[in-house]
């Protein structure tokens, strides 16, 4: 009865699935669009395309980097957060709390504000080590609210189970909570990751020479607000549809041993 | 689960209003504001002439503590409206976008420090120049550099979409460049030491390490340029109209002395 | 009964409650090495509370527990060793769906008792032969019928080569042709001489193993005694009208 129930927790969840084919669908035909267009605009139009992805080219890199970075350390974050959302132990439980409740009570961009330029008084750090830091922490929050659900969704008896033949409650939750967790938790977090990919453009207020930033310096000196903004708006979504494929791809490779 | 569903019902429905009623406000806005250009010839009132300003430029324009935007440009403005004949109003703008609400149709006119170039001039009309400015190098107190070939290896700054970031942006040999928003965020960057000089207008670069920041950043050099650098008023290509207004204002007050009071009353040289 | 014999469970005057709800109102019992005790009741009447706090699933709120000649409640008593010789099932079986079947029953030995994984596969598959699903070491357990998964419940808990096997209602959640297949597994087990605590409604198998049943109702021990005082002359009305609903 309840492994049924548990199993249909992660079938029902929003990313795309080998098995759904309206969204593969939907997926191919904007990944294949959306390098088409880049594709015709560099052969059609050389002259502001071409100069224009040369000059965007290192913001993408950097918009690379912070979405990387910050997913790798917003997933650490969030694994604290959230062992310590589902903690016994009363003062972590607190410090998780609260963290999660003030974090997600700020705008992103008035914590990056905040992190670069009000802290940056005290300890002067790196615009880039400032967003990463920035979205790590906001992220890192939302995460750990996923985490806490996918924790909470494994069913209890797995735990009386494990801790039944004799493991420590640290064993249960690596051996046996977390690795099934991962399964209800990867569509949310892929979401998040999808999210705050597209919320690296905000880090361009932080004068970090992103991919947005890169495209503003370019228009504000050519005025080509039209051709700079459409490749701009075409590179962000061939990373999303690149990125959520890799979500997608790794929620199929985790799902193996349900029954399909 | 009823009862739920009702009050966001009810909640949606006050939501739809409200954007109605403030829809129709500004539609009836809109509406108000052509009519009265149609009418500006005819003898009922003052033309108004929509000027944006990135009201983050002190001393130039910037907003003061009753929310009006209010500085140099802004006073020689409001003085050459009423030598000419028109009405002045002011709209915050951010200085990234400026030029593509401009040829938007979203304002009549940019008064911001703009200054006046080949490139520019492509594109929009400007006025008569309304003074002269030059490009200051702006550095920490300790900086010994007097000139942008000493900042090599280090990490530079301007205004996105200024001619203080043109000056900058094909020199080699910065460890970066850096473009900010607001050139106010450039000086607090400067400040806190993540970069290690500022490339900003005469005017500001003087009003920055004057007054703000006197104890910790200073003017390094001006950088010297074989052409003579003016700011004025730029409206969409074509707007003869607006032009010439500005351009009567502007000669009249300059005759009369008035633009050398404002020029006094805003300590500038 | 067997007053020679090594107690082994020590259970006394033990209370508990979930709320308002008195679970377990100073209950005692004990079990002797290699008794069979089969615990019955109505729904509700604290049987599976009194089987799970035995491994502390339940703590009580008061009196005590002796497992083994260890206090499950003192502090000093490392709860997770003691557990390793109590061996659970559950009615809903439990078993960790993304692993093996295989790997179902080798996770603690490898674990927690340090087997290289050659010895504990060797001990899991004949463990698996002996519950008679050998064939479907290397699935995982989504793919196995009820009766099936709890055969292999029954087989992971036997890995941990347990001194007693407690089992909670093991055949409650399981369509009434697989229940044998589960009830034939445990009487090989008894038969073996496993000290066992079973949580049950199936009346034969009580009948056919059990050294003692004990019957509660509304938390307390209402009656117990050899099956055959049980089944053809209980004493307390209580266990009588019990009896007559459920046989």
């Amino acid at each position: 009865m309840t492994e049924t129930a548990k199993i249909d927790v992660g079938e029902g969840a929003a990313i795309p699935s080998k098995n759904d084919w309206g969204l593969f669908n939907a997926w191919v035909i904007s990944i294949v669009g959306a390098v088409a267009a880049i594709i015709y605009l560099l052969v059609a139009q050389p002259d502001p395309y071409q100069r224009l992805l040369v000059y965007l080219s290192d913001g993408i890199v950097i918009t690379f980097q912070v979405t990387v970075t910050s997913i790798c350390c917003a997933c650490v974050i969030g694994l604290i957060t959230g062992l310590g959302r589902v903690s016994k132990n009363k003062a972590i439980n607190l410090v998780a709390s609260t963290y999660v409740e003030i974090i997600r009570g700020i705008p992103l961009l008035v914590q990056l504000f905040y992190i670069y330029y009000a802290l940056g008084r005290f300890l002067n750090v790196h615009d880039l080590t400032a967003a990463i830091i920035a979205m790590s922490v906001c992220y890192g929050a939302y995460m750990g609210e996923v985490f806490r659900a996918g924790i909470t969704a494994i069913d209890k008896g797995q735990t009386e189970a494990a801790r039944s033949l004799g493991f420590n409650g640290k064993q249960t939750m690596f051996l046996v909570v977390l690795p099934q967790a991962w399964r209800t938790i990867l569509p949310p977090v892929g979401n998040e990751f999808i999210a705050l990919l597209k919320d690296t453009s905000l880090v361009s207020i932080l004068a970090v020479s992103d991919l947005l930033r890169r495209g503003r310096e370019f228009s504000s000196e050519t005025f080509l607000y039209f051709e700079t903004y459409t490749l701009v708006a075409l590179v962000y979504l061939v990373i999303t549809l690149i990125l959520s494929k890799g979500v997608s791809i790794m929620e199929a490779r985790l799902s193996h041993y349900v029954r399909r | 689960m009823k009862r739920l569903f009702k009050s966001l019902l009810i909640a949606a429905a006050c939501s739809v209003l409200a954007l109605g009623v403030v829809g129709c406000g500004k539609k009836e806005e809109k509406k108000a504001e052509p009519a009265a250009n149609a009418t500006a010839a005819a003898p009922a009132g003052p033309k108004t002439i929509i000027f944006a300003a990135d009201a983050a430029y002190p001393p130039m324009q910037y907003m003061n503590e009753q929310k009006e935007i209010v500085g140099f440009e802004v006073d020689v403005i409001k003085a050459a409206a009423e030598k000419a004949g028109f009405k002045a109003e002011f709209k915050n703008v951010a200085w990234d976008g400026i030029f593509a609400g401009l040829a938007a149709g979203k304002y009549d006119a940019i008064s911001s420090s703009v200054s006046i170039t080949d490139e520019r001039k492509a594109t929009m009309d400007f006025s008569d120049p309304i003074m002269a400015i030059e490009q200051m190098l702006v550095v920490g107190k300790n900086e010994k550099a007097t000139d942008l070939a000493g900042l090599k290896g280090k990490t530079i700054g301007a205004q996105i979409g200024t001619t203080s970031y043109l000056v900058i942006k094909d020199v080699k040999g910065f460890k970066a460049i850096k473009t900010y928003d607001e050139v106010g965020l450039a000086m607090e960057d400067l400040v806190k030491g993540s970069i290690q000089a500022v490339v900003a207008d005469s005017p500001v670069a003087v009003d920055y390490t004057t007054k703000k920041h006197a104890d910790k950043i200073k003017i390094a050099a001006t950088l010297k340029s074989d052409k003579v650098e003016n700011i004025g008023i730029a409206a969409k290509k074509g707007n003869k109209e607006v032009i010439d207004l500005v351009n009567k204002g502007l000669a009249a007050i300059k005759a009369d002395g008035t633009f050398d009071k404002i020029k006094e009353k805003h300590q500038m040289k | 009964m067997c007053a020679a014999s090594q107690t082994i469970v020590d259970i006394r005057h033990v209370n508990k409650s979930f709320g308002a709800l008195k679970a377990l109102n100073n209950v005692s019992l004990s079990m002797s090495l290699g008794e069979k005790v089969v615990i019955i009741g109505p729904s509700g009447s604290g049987k599976s509370t009194l089987l799970r706090s035995i491994n502390k699933l339940e703590t009580v709120d008061s009196g005590k527990i002796i497992v083994d000649g260890q206090d499950i409640n003192d502090p000093k008593t490392d709860i997770n060793k003691l557990r390793m010789e109590l061996g659970m099932v559950f009615q809903n079986f439990n078993l960790f769906p993304h692993k093996t079947v295989l790997e179902n029953l080798t996770l603690a030995p490898i674990k927690l008792k340090g087997l290289s994984k050659a010895e504990a596969d060797a001990v899991a598959l004949k463990l698996l032969d002996k519950v008679g699903i050998k064939d479907k070491a290397h699935v995982y357990p989504s793919r196995l019928s009820g009766g099936q998964q709890q055969r292999v419940a029954i087989a992971r808990a036997l890995a941990m080569s347990p001194k007693i096997m407690l089992f909670d209602e093991p055949t409650s959640a399981l369509d009434p042709e697989m229940i044998g297949e589960v009830l034939d597994v445990m009487v090989t087990l008894a038969k073996e001489g496993m000290t066992m605590a079973v949580v049950t409604h199936e009346m034969g198998f009580a009948r056919e193993v059990a050294d003692r049943v004990v019957f509660m109702d509304h938390g307390t021990i209402i009656e117990e005694g050899t099956p055959e005082h049980f089944f053809t002359s209980p004493e307390h009305d209580r266990t009588k009208l019990f009896l007559s609903q459920i046989l």
